[in-house]
């Protein structure tokens, strides 16, 4: 048994959870409904209460809502992130915090860190196996965006060809993300640092012209602006990486001129050598870790907070269904009268509790679906706004989990119903046709 | 003080499968052949039919590289794989070697790279062990992994030296 499922595809198998919890609400709908149609009495007390109704569906949509947009919210997130972190295969760094240094490398999250040394560098890049190694060099930037040193190489790697223009050739040129804040043409002097303490004045004499526009990544990188790693050393007053005369960009460096990186993307020439580089690069006086293997493991731990969210969805959701329910108890009991004539006129008992089990069930179904489609509304307006926030891009859609979580507060909840049908036929008909 | 002659005796006779205990414990943890070495070889426990990740540090105290290849466990093949993480979610590669430089260390880590055992004929029991063999192209090496909580994250003796 346990094969056959390992041989479904993963959509298969989600249908099939799908279904399963759909199943005892269906099966209990079916029982109520056998052989009766009591969807004509159901359509007019709709009607009737249309207000009621309404604030119920409401209720329902809002809970529904509030657990599908969290999921699909959580998910966006997880997967945008995981995406922007893609193109840094491996990366070298000195010896530290490897969550500080991906927040700073990938994210671009300003953080002072300690530095590899030009002769550290040459060792990496000139490391059998390596296909690349690009210095990533931060500490500038330009109207709020940042402005990183590195290599025509990084530049190609991390976006594919320019969407417009042409890569940096020297040291005055530079090439904008996406949605950087100058475009083609542009030119600017950096500022040092980063935010309100950035000093505007501390580069003046020296701009940069930008030269080209990368296409999206979906990566803080798109609001960077990117710069020969030369041109970052020496607006600080350092070496730019090459002996005197030399005015090339791009490696090879001369470890004696070259100041040192904060951080190194590595990329192999074969898959299996980024893991033996990592090896090779983890030692006493640098440390080489892959951003993937360290977001997973955050991610791992936001899978906890993931379930607990869930949970907490859920519960609500069967909070408010149980207050919806109470509510059509107090409902059923106003319509008492209604329900007794229909009794008086020979109606057997199944059908009274079928037209109360089917008014709460198309109340439920009716919140559910709209709490679907106001989840996803509010899981898309988040995702827009973290992106903004966060530049990393948030997409949120509906999946699995989400129908999987609506399938199962839908099965319980039909289930709950049966609660106010029964209460229905449990009044006394004489006391109710004499009210 | 003097103790007792019987005393002194069942104290050595305590004492010896003690001492001889620790020794085999500690070898447990400790696999090698030619020059290289598998220390603290472990595994999360495991249901039948599930996949099993193998992790070890290699050690490679020859003068030579050496290839990881793979290995094998309970009759199957253990396939070299190396993690990826995307958009996707997280992919296991099967990968066709690592080289072990000489005096070098590789360490086969959650997330990172392992030994995978395709689908358990039976299930991994955490508190037991699994005998493994891991192979370095034409070297095999007969090492046992210890199996953790379906939780673990490391092995429970990661940070001895050995």
């Amino acid at each position: 048994m346990r094969e056959i499922w390992a041989g479904l595809s993963p959509d298969l198998q989600d249908a099939l959870i799908a279904l399963a919890l759909l199943a005892p609400g269906l099966a209990a709908g079916a029982l109520v409904l056998r052989g009766l149609a009591p969807f004509g009495l159901v359509r007019a007390m709709l009607r009737r209460f249309a207000w009621v109704n309404l604030l119920f569906v409401l209720l329902i949509a809002v809970s529904v809502g509030l657990g599908v947009g969290l999921v699909a919210q959580e998910r966006g997130l997880r997967q945008g992130s995981a995406r922007a972190a893609e193109g840094f295969d491996l990366i070298v760094a000195a010896p530290g915090s490897e969550v500080t240094v991906m927040l700073a490398a990938v994210y671009l999250q300003p953080s002072d860190m300690a530095l590899l040394t030009g002769a550290q560098y040459d060792e990496i890049a000139t490391a059998e196996g390596v296909a690349f190694a690009a210095p990533i060099a931060f500490g500038d930037s330009v109207d709020g965006a940042p402005v990183v040193g590195t290599t025509p190489d990084f530049v190609t790697h991390l976006a594919g060809d320019l969407a417009e223009g042409s890569i940096f050739a020297t040291e005055a040129e530079a090439v904008a993300g996406a949605f950087a804040p100058v475009g083609p043409g542009d030119s600017f002097t950096p500022a040092h640092g980063h935010g309100a303490a950035a000093e505007g004045e501390a580069h003046a004499g020296f701009s940069y012209t930008v030269t080209g526009r990368m296409a999206p990544t979906g990566s803080p990188w798109d609001r960077a602006v990117l710069v020969p790693a030369e041109s970052v050393w020496s607006v600080h007053g350092l070496a730019n990486g090459h002996a005197p005369g030399d005015d090339r960009i791009g490696p090879p460096y001369d470890p004696v001129y070259m100041p040192g990186t904060p951080a190194v993307l590595v990329r192999a020439t074969e898959l299996w050598g980024n893991y033996a580089l990592k090896s090779r690069f983890t030692r006493s006086d640098m440390m080489a870790f892959f951003p993937g293997t360290v977001l997973a493991q955050l991610h791992g731990l936001m899978g906890e907070v993931r379930a607990a969210m869930s949970a907490l969805a859920t519960l609500t959701q069967v909070l408010v269904t149980l207050s919806v329910l109470i509510g059509l108890v107090i409902l059923v009991r106003l319509i008492a009268r209604s329900l007794a004539v229909l009794r008086a006129l020979g109606a057997p008992v199944r059908f009274v509790f079928a037209v109360v089990w089917s008014y709460s069930a198309a109340l439920i179904l009716t919140g559910a679906a709209a709490g679907l489609v106001l989840g996803l509304g509010a899981a898309r307006a988040l995702a827009a706004l973290i992106t903004v926030r966060t530049d990393v891009l948030v997409t949120a859609r509906l999946g699995w989990s989400e129908l999987h979580l609506v399938a199962g507060f839908v099965s319980l909840t039909l289930i709950l119903a049966l609660l106010p049908a029964w209460a229905a036929i449990r009044r006394p008909v004489l006391a109710d046709l004499r009210n | 003080m003097r103790l007792p002659i019987t005393t002194l005796a069942l104290l050595a006779a305590l004492a010896t499968p003690l001492a001889a205990q620790e020794h085999d414990h500690h070898d447990d943890h400790v696999a090698e052949a030619d020059g290289l070495r598998v220390v603290h070889a472990w595994t999360p426990a495991r249901g039948a039919g599930d996949e099993a990740l193998i992790y070890m540090d290699v050690e490679n105290r020859t003068d030579a590289e050496a290839m990881l290849t793979g290995g094998e466990a309970m009759g199957q093949e253990l396939a070299l794989v190396g993690f990826t993480y995307g958009a996707s979610g997280e992919v296991w590669t099967v990968l066709p070697g690592l080289p072990v430089p000489p005096g070098g260390e590789v360490e086969l880590a959650p997330r990172v790279l392992a030994l995978r055992l395709p689908r358990l004929a039976e299930p991994l029991v955490e508190g037991e062990e699994l005998e493994i063999e891991v192979e370095f192209g034409g070297t095999h090496l007969h090492a046992h992994a210890e199996i953790g909580a379906s939780s673990a994250t490391a092995h429970s003796h990661a940070g001895h030296n050995h």
